[in-house]
């Protein structure tokens, strides 16, 4: 509901400048912790992670140090980085992964 | 003065008294700036992230990280390498210690979940985490190599989720390799808080990772320190030198200097928030647009406004200052009520849905609490821009009619 009187009106503006300020803070000095023990998975890690996904799918988005280039990249070809199941993912369905390791026996991949 | 203040005052006063109309003009802003600020949230939190996750230098907090990266290459792209190379690396002068890593890709349980697969020496693990800090990042023990024993992995918390472990279950089915079946014990889960890549991690020995893949001797990565000064010299020396190693056909060695990821990550995250604020100016655009039709609600009634303000004696810049007064504030108002949208969107929602825009194999859910920082530039942009796109909007409409005569207005 909006205050009808001016004076109703300031009131309001101000309340929400101060919340607003308020939750920008906590944002901003609610991070010490939270990075101190991403710190610590990192080194046990030795450095893992820094792109935006958080699987293997594309290993370039995963982390730049596991692979310098999105291998699906068509390159010149038109639309040629849709082909990546991360790259493209905005205009394909997520679940079309044709590089997911199931079906191959588990001595290649490991666990099944 | 005080005629100016009670200019100010009526245009104060026209927002609670067409509510209408201001919750509109409000709303238009809320759904322009509340997915903007979101997004840089996002993109600020998992900036954040990332500058830990490199060891830079510019991140918050010293971090010691390798200095350097080093994988096999063939035909300019980058494959295992073999161990052998790591006791070449480890001679080299300025070379502190030299740790092969293998990471690799892995589908666990019966629903063939997926998750990255990492594993470092067991001495290494327990070196780089001592007691005190192994309570932050992961519930239960680290992950060892026992002669006959299960392997041990330490699953990331979505992953455990997802395959429904506590720490002292197995994974079924049974792993299989050359050297026959194994079940692997689930020794510790990662903490949500740890880090946004520690979700679909499974971390484990270098033997129990190698027995895992069944590919012995060889190493993603070998993860190099060296001493202060020195990586780029040993850097063109293993390029240089440790070339073949162990292998005839002649495999070459890729290095990547953390001091190159710190230039290359700022570079793509830019690209990325220039990517989304390219599309929010293309927005804002169309949100002019809107805001001058949304003024147009309610137009009749804001022309008989204007038109008994002039019949009144009101002058053209009276009428201008207190429409100006009177955006001004709905901007800041709408402004304010995005920001607090936002953080209620990221922190109390978890970025529910937009988080799996920008990251990569989130549920709609996510199951980690999502990084998030809204930080002052974007916040001081967004109510900028509210600002001017009410203003800019509004202000058009009243100027066209407070310049009509007072009759032709309230017509």
């Amino acid at each position: 509901m909006m205050p009808r009187s001016p004076r109703g009106v300031l009131c309001l503006c101000g309340l929400m400048a101060v919340l607003s300020v308020a939750a920008v803070g906590s944002t901003l000095s609610g991070t010490s912790d939270h990075l101190a023990a991403a710190r610590a998975f990192q080194e046990l890690t030795g450095g893992l992670g820094g792109g935006p996904t958080v699987d293997l799918a594309c290993p370039a988005h995963l982390d730049p140090r596991l692979d310098g280039e999105c291998r699906f990249d068509a390159g010149p070809v038109p639309g040629g980085s849709l082909l990546c199941p991360r790259c493209g993912r905005e205009l394909l369905p997520s679940n079309v992964d044709m590089t997911r390791p199931n079906g191959r026996t588990s001595g290649d991949v490991g666990v099944r | 003065m005080s005629a100016f203040v009670e200019i100010a005052r009526t245009g104060c006063a026209s927002i609670g008294r067409h509510p209408i109309r201001s919750a509109v003009t409000i709303a238009a802003v809320l759904s322009v700036l509340v997915p903007y600020l979101v997004g840089m949230g996002l993109v600020e939190g998992i900036r954040q992230e990332a500058l830990v996750a490199i060891g830079s230098a510019d991140g918050p907090g010293a971090i010691a990280l390798p200095d350097l990266y080093v994988a096999g290459s063939r035909f300019g792209r980058r494959v295992p390498i073999r161990l052998a190379a790591a006791e070449d690396i480890a001679r080299f002068e300025g070379v502190v210690r030299v740790i092969p890593r293998i990471v690799g890709r892995v589908t666990l349980g019966k629903k063939d979940v997926e998750a990255v697969l990492v594993g470092l020496p067991q001495e290494e693990l327990a070196e780089a985490i001592t007691g005190a800090t192994i309570g932050k990042v992961i519930e239960g023990q680290l992950p060892r190599t026992e002669p006959g024993g299960a392997p041990q992995l330490v699953l990331g918390s979505a992953l455990a989720e997802e395959l429904g472990q506590q720490v002292g279950g197995v994974i079924p089915p049974i792993l299989r390799s050359s050297r026959g079946e194994k079940t692997p014990r689930i020794v510790g889960i990662f903490r949500t808080d740890s880090s946004m890549w520690q979700s679909r991690v499974v971390l484990t020995t270098f033997e129990t990772a190698a027995e895992l893949f069944d590919q012995q001797g060889l190493a993603t990565d070998l993860l190099v320190h060296c001493r202060a000064g020195q990586p780029a010299e040993v850097s063109a020396r293993i390029v240089r030198e440790v070339r073949g190693v162990g292998d005839e056909t002649g495999i070459g060695c890729e290095v990547i200097l953390r001091s190159d990821l710190e230039s290359l990550l700022p570079v793509g995250l830019g690209h990325r928030a220039g990517v989304f604020n390219l599309v929010f100016v293309v927005a804002f655009s169309v949100a002019i647009l809107a805001i001058l039709v949304i003024s147009g609600f309610g137009l009749a009634e804001r022309r008989r406004t204007i038109g008994i303000l002039k019949a009144t004696g009101w002058q053209t810049d009276q009428v201008l200052l207190r429409g100006l007064v009177e955006h001004l504030l709905l901007g800041l108002i709408g402004a304010t009520a995005s920001i607090l949208l936002a953080f209620v969107w990221l922190k109390w929602f978890n970025g529910f849905w937009i988080a799996g825009v920008f990251v990569s194999g989130l549920e709609i859910s996510p199951g980690i609490p999502v990084p998030f920082v809204l930080a002052p530039v974007p916040v001081l942009l967004a109510v900028l821009i509210a600002c001017l796109l009410v203003t800019v909007g509004s202000v058009f409409s009243t100027w066209r009619t407070a310049v009509t005569s007072p009759a032709e207005a309230m017509r």
